[in-house]
């Protein structure tokens, strides 16, 4: 089957009619020799393939970074979860010490006064004695005959008591001063202690506190390790499958792979095509870039209103911003903190579209003034003005002439950089030769504009806007089919045009997003199929395959999605919504379903 | 039907005897057709005051105006632009309004609590909230009955650009209802049908006349009288097709105020307030902006900006501005917060009008909301107050009551006062 059989028929048929040009036509510009399908689809897979590689050589490194990260966490915890159990042992101790302590000294409280008593009961029994004896020893020396034996008697069992007594007292002292020093020393034991304990109950304290974020660090640490080591198992993954069979991008296996968010919604977004960085707008006064890899976020500040649409021109490291205030700014995209580098006042009213030629020569605006201007690049002048946009306003209810103008809604450069593309608000679509700023042919993209006469306002516009990866055709999109402007209430549509005819190949609308309208339109890399971003009860992502009318499938967005964007291999794309974020999804081949283990297989068997 | 309407009162007598003269004759005999004169109708302006409305039907956003709020959440992608008076800034929508700024006055503080169309429509047009049972009068009428001096033969209220029904002028009369001009055409029918002649008519309706007034002398009502007086007013209409010949602005005005349809309904605005119209209701449609409010700001205040900025600007040159009022205003604001189809909802919790002329300090402004347009911080009024304001500032007393029948209805709420801080 040659490659021609792979194409639409209706795409055939109208690739070899050459009608619709215009009698005064320039001879049409030579055509680029068509890359097939096939070509295509080998070159993306290749690109896919590299992408695949890098990208697990980085998540690799990432995991390996990761784990090595969480080795400290890791090991600081035990050590620290080890110190706690040895002061709560210590605590215990001391804690058990203490008791004993005061128990001593309980004892001992009680034990002196009981000896200093004794003491005096015996100094008493003494002090009689030793009366008792002088009585007895003068009672001796004064008896005579019969009396002195009986007085000598009594003398000696007097000082026998006396010696007693003594001996008693003596006893009764030492033990008074034993139990004074046992209280001494019980008080200063218990003091000890006490102390002891404190100390013990701040070391436990220490030993606690640095343990809760500990055991949270490791946590994270070990939760980014997991997660940085399933995405790297994943992507190593990928790439055995991706080199095993070549990946064709297969939209009904759509995954989110990652979300970055912002402050406001996010109405513009873009892939730079090494697939480091994603750019986008938002409805605050910036343009934001993040690292695909890193997450980190980068601001480029100086506008003072919101930017819908802007462009890049890598080789010469340049990016275009234009805001709804009608200026425009130069950039570096890969400063780390970004300044403008030069400042154009290119429209009255809103920059709305945004282009720079493939060479880098030249940057294409256009704005509320219905004016087509283009700058160059090097020094930012005026190359040309073009005013056509404004002939084709039908002014059917009369309204203002000067100030409501048929607005230029979208730029766009064909891949050889032959061609211009402008959109406007009334969705004509002119092409203007680059060579020499003269008009090469309309394309009627009317259905995408309406007057609404109950409200007496214009709704419509060529929202997004882009040549396939061959320039051969022409996609645009917005709203059609409106019946009520000032609700909302319409068909969200793109339409495919044959560059070389300008003929319409295809009025394309959406299975699932059916009111609304469709703000941005793509074209796979492979031009294979074309997707758009709906907002429409809610955001969908559409996609045709080119050349037919009907999405051949949709998928929900978590909000209305006002852009999208492809990776330069094709698998993956980008989403800007309303929810303030901006979305990254995986479009390539699913994975195999892993194959059910036997044991699972036993035990949903033993379940019958 | 039974046809409610001012019996009794002093006004009742007095235009409906000058239109269908006090003897009771014909109308050719007061000589109708020379009544309007353009000297007739300038010794009649310097005595009356004229009110002047213009109506941004489905809720113009108070932040795409008024009280912009640039570089926030809720603020949009429009910048705040300075204006004729310093410290002022409103919406860059804007750019010749801004100019004519000393002649308005802005009241930013506006909770009339109503997000919904008629009922938000009705508090600004009468005052107060919808009454089960009891129409109050609109504005339009309700001037049209106080202000119209006594020896005014023009019709006391019309309304331009669509709206305005019979219902508005409630117990006040037919003499109260708006005239509607649509397109930019005057009314249908003023000229003669072909093949009568002026003589003929004017015999015809003196017959109708003298049968009427048989009619009357039995079985004289309300009823008969409200159809004698439509036919009264159809003729002095017809008497005044001077002031509906729209056909011919001068090259310089269409020059200053563009061409399109509401560029022409200002001129003919500025027209009707030369001749002493009492009352003129411009409608400007359509600001209710679910989906692409900004889109369609731009679109329709892109319409609006040049051709009001005229009108402000003429009137003031002319030494009109000193006896007419003029509003800018509509049933409510819209949500600060943009939604999915950047669009605005319908708000009445923290909004805006403009205001200037007779009673009105130019300049001045009143009420402020928070950061980013959520609530109203300082100065928070109603419907009430802002009708209380209307009667001041024409010189007339809010607290004097309309009577219908004996019973008396307030002009304004009585829990509420006009606002001083932009009375002159």
């Amino acid at each position: 089957m040659t490659h021609l059989d792979r194409l639409p028929l209706a795409l055939l048929i109208a690739l070899t009619i050459t009608t619709g040009l215009r009698a005064d036509d320039a001879p049409p510009a030579p055509a680029l020799p068509k890359m097939d399908l096939d070509e295509r689809r080998e070159e993306l897979s290749r690109k896919a393939v590299e992408f695949a590689r890098t990208d697990s050589q980085r998540a690799q490194a990432q995991a390996a970074e990761a784990t090595k990260q969480a080795q400290q966490p890791a090991a600081q915890l035990p050590k620290m979860q080890k110190a706690l159990a040895d002061a709560k042992v210590a605590q215990s101790n001391a804690v058990k010490a203490a008791a004993t302590a005061a128990v001593e000294l309980t004892a001992a409280t009680k034990a002196k006064p009981i000896a200093d008593k004794a003491l005096v009961v015996a100094k008493q029994a003494f002090d009689a004695a030793t009366k008792a004896a002088t009585t007895a020893t003068q009672a001796a020396a004064k008896a005579e005959s019969d009396d002195k034996k009986k007085a000598d008697d009594a003398k000696l069992a007097a000082d026998k008591a006396l010696t007693e007594k003594k001996t008693a007292f003596d006893i009764a002292t030492t033990a008074t001063a034993t139990a004074a020093k046992r209280l001494t020393v019980a008080a200063a034991g218990k003091k000890q202690a006490d102390v002891a304990k404190l100390a013990a109950d701040k070391q436990v304290v220490t030993a606690t506190t640095p343990i809760k974020p500990a055991t949270v660090a490791k946590a994270a640490a070990d939760k980014v390790t997991l997660v940085a080591v399933t995405k790297a198992k994943a992507a190593a993954d990928k790439v055995v499958r991706y080199e095993k069979t070549p990946p064709v991008a297969d939209p009904k296996s759509i995954k989110l792979v990652a979300t970055w968010k912002h402050t406001r919604a996010m109405i513009a977004c873009r892939i730079d095509s090494t697939g480091e960085h994603v750019f986008a707008g938002a409805q605050d006064n910036a343009l934001h870039r993040w690292n695909l890899h890193t997450n980190a976020k980068t601001t480029f500040a100086g506008h003072k209103s919101w930017i819908r649409r802007f462009a890049l021109h890598e080789s010469s490291n340049l990016l275009v911003t234009g805001a709804y205030t009608g200026r425009v700014m130069f950039w570096n995209p890969l400063e780390a903190a970004p300044t403008a580098k030069r400042t154009i006042e290119a429209h009255k009213g809103y920059v709305r579209g945004v282009a720079i030629s493939p060479d880098g020569k030249y940057v294409a605006t256009g704005g509320n003034d219905a004016l087509l201007r283009v700058w160059s690049a090097a020094d930012g002048k005026l190359v040309t003005e073009i005013a056509d946009h404004d002939a084709h306003f039908p002014d059917p209810m009369k309204k203002a002439e000067d100030v409501y103008r048929n607005h230029v809604y979208n730029v766009a450069f064909s891949p050889d950089g032959k061609y211009l593309a402008s959109g406007d608000l009334v969705g004509q679509v002119k092409l203007w030769e680059v060579a020499t700023w003269k008009p090469v042919r309309d394309l009627d993209a009317g259905l995408l504009h309406k007057f609404d006469p109950t409200f007496r306002a214009h709704i419509g516009g060529i929202r997004s806007m882009e040549f396939s990866p061959d320039g051969q055709q022409l996609v645009v999109a917005g709203i059609a089919k409106v019946s009520n402007a000032f609700a909302g209430i319409g068909v969200p549509t793109a339409v495919l045009f044959d560059v070389a005819t300008g003929k319409q190949l295809a009025v394309m609308t959406s299975a699932k997003a059916t009111k609304g309208t469709l703000w941005g339109v793509r074209f796979h890399p492979s031009g294979e199929f074309i997707v758009g971003a709906a907002g429409s009860s809610g955001g969908w992502l559409a996609f045709w395959k080119t050349g037919e009318t009907k999405s051949f499938f949709d998928f929900k967005l978590p909000g209305d999605g006002y852009d999208v964007s492809f990776h330069p291999d094709g698998m993956r794309l980008v989403t800007a919504l309303y929810d303030k974020t901006v979305r990254m999804y995986d479009i390539g081949p699913k994975p195999p379903a892993p194959p059910k283990k036997p044991a699972a297989k036993k035990a949903a068997a033993k379940k019958k | 039907m039974h046809t409610p309407f001012a019996c009794n009162s002093v006004d009742h007598f007095s235009r409906r005897s000058f239109l269908t003269g006090a003897t009771g004759g014909a109308l050719g005999m007061l000589g109708f057709n020379g009544m309007v004169q353009a000297k007739a109708a300038k010794s009649l302006e310097s005595q009356q005051k004229r009110v002047v409305v213009f109506w941004l039907s489905g809720g113009v956003s108070q932040l795409e105006t008024w009280d912009p709020k640039p570089n926030t959440d809720n603020g949009g992608p429009f910048q705040a632009i300075p204006t004729s008076v310093p410290g002022v800034h409103i919406s860059e929508l804007l750019p010749q309004t801004a100019q004519q700024m000393h002649h308005l006055a802005l009241v930013r503080g506006i909770n009339t609590k109503e997000n919904n169309h008629s009922k938000g429509a009705h508090i600004m047009q009468t005052g107060h909230r919808q009454t089960p049972g009891f129409q109050f009068p609109y504005l339009g009428s309700a001037f049209s009955s106080l202000l119209t001096a006594q020896d005014n033969p023009l019709p006391g209220y019309i309304s331009i650009g669509g709206g305005g029904s019979a219902k508005e002028a409630s117990f006040l009369g037919p003499a109260n209802v708006p005239i509607t001009l649509t397109g930019t055409n005057a009314p249908k029918n003023l000229n003669l049908p072909t093949g009568l002649t002026q003589q003929a008519d004017t015999r015809r309706r003196n017959l109708r006349e003298k049968f009427s007034k048989r009619f009357a002398l039995g079985r004289r009502s309300a009823d008969s009288e409200v159809y004698s007086s439509s036919y009264d007013s159809a003729a002095s209409l017809m008497a005044q097709r001077d002031l509906f010949d729209f056909s011919e602005f001068s090259a310089e005005d269409l020059a200053r105020y563009g061409t399109h349809d509401f560029s022409k309904h200002c001129l003919m605005a500025r027209k009707l307030v030369e001749a002493g119209v009492t009352f003129t209701r411009v409608r400007h449609t359509n600001y209710d902006s679910h989906s692409e409010n900004f889109n369609f700001h731009v679109e329709q205040l892109g319409e609006f900006d040049r051709p009001f900025a005229a009108f402000v600007s003429d009137l003031a040159d002319r030494g009109l501005l000193e006896s007419t009022l003029v509003i800018v205003m509509c049933e409510f604001g819209r949500t600060p917060r943009i939604n999915q189809r950047l669009g605005r909802d319908h708000w009445g919790t923290a909004w805006s009008i403009a205001l200037g002329g007779t009673g009105i300090q130019g300049g001045a402004v009143v009420g402020k909301t928070n950061a980013n347009g959520t609530k109203v911080i300082d100065r928070e009024v109603n419907g009430g107050h802002l009708f209380h304001t209307y009667y001041r500032a024409v010189g007339l007393d809010p607290t004097d009551p309309f009577y219908d029948k004996g019973r008396p209805f307030n002009k304004a709420t009585p829990e509420t006062s006009e606002i001083k801080e932009i009375l002159a």
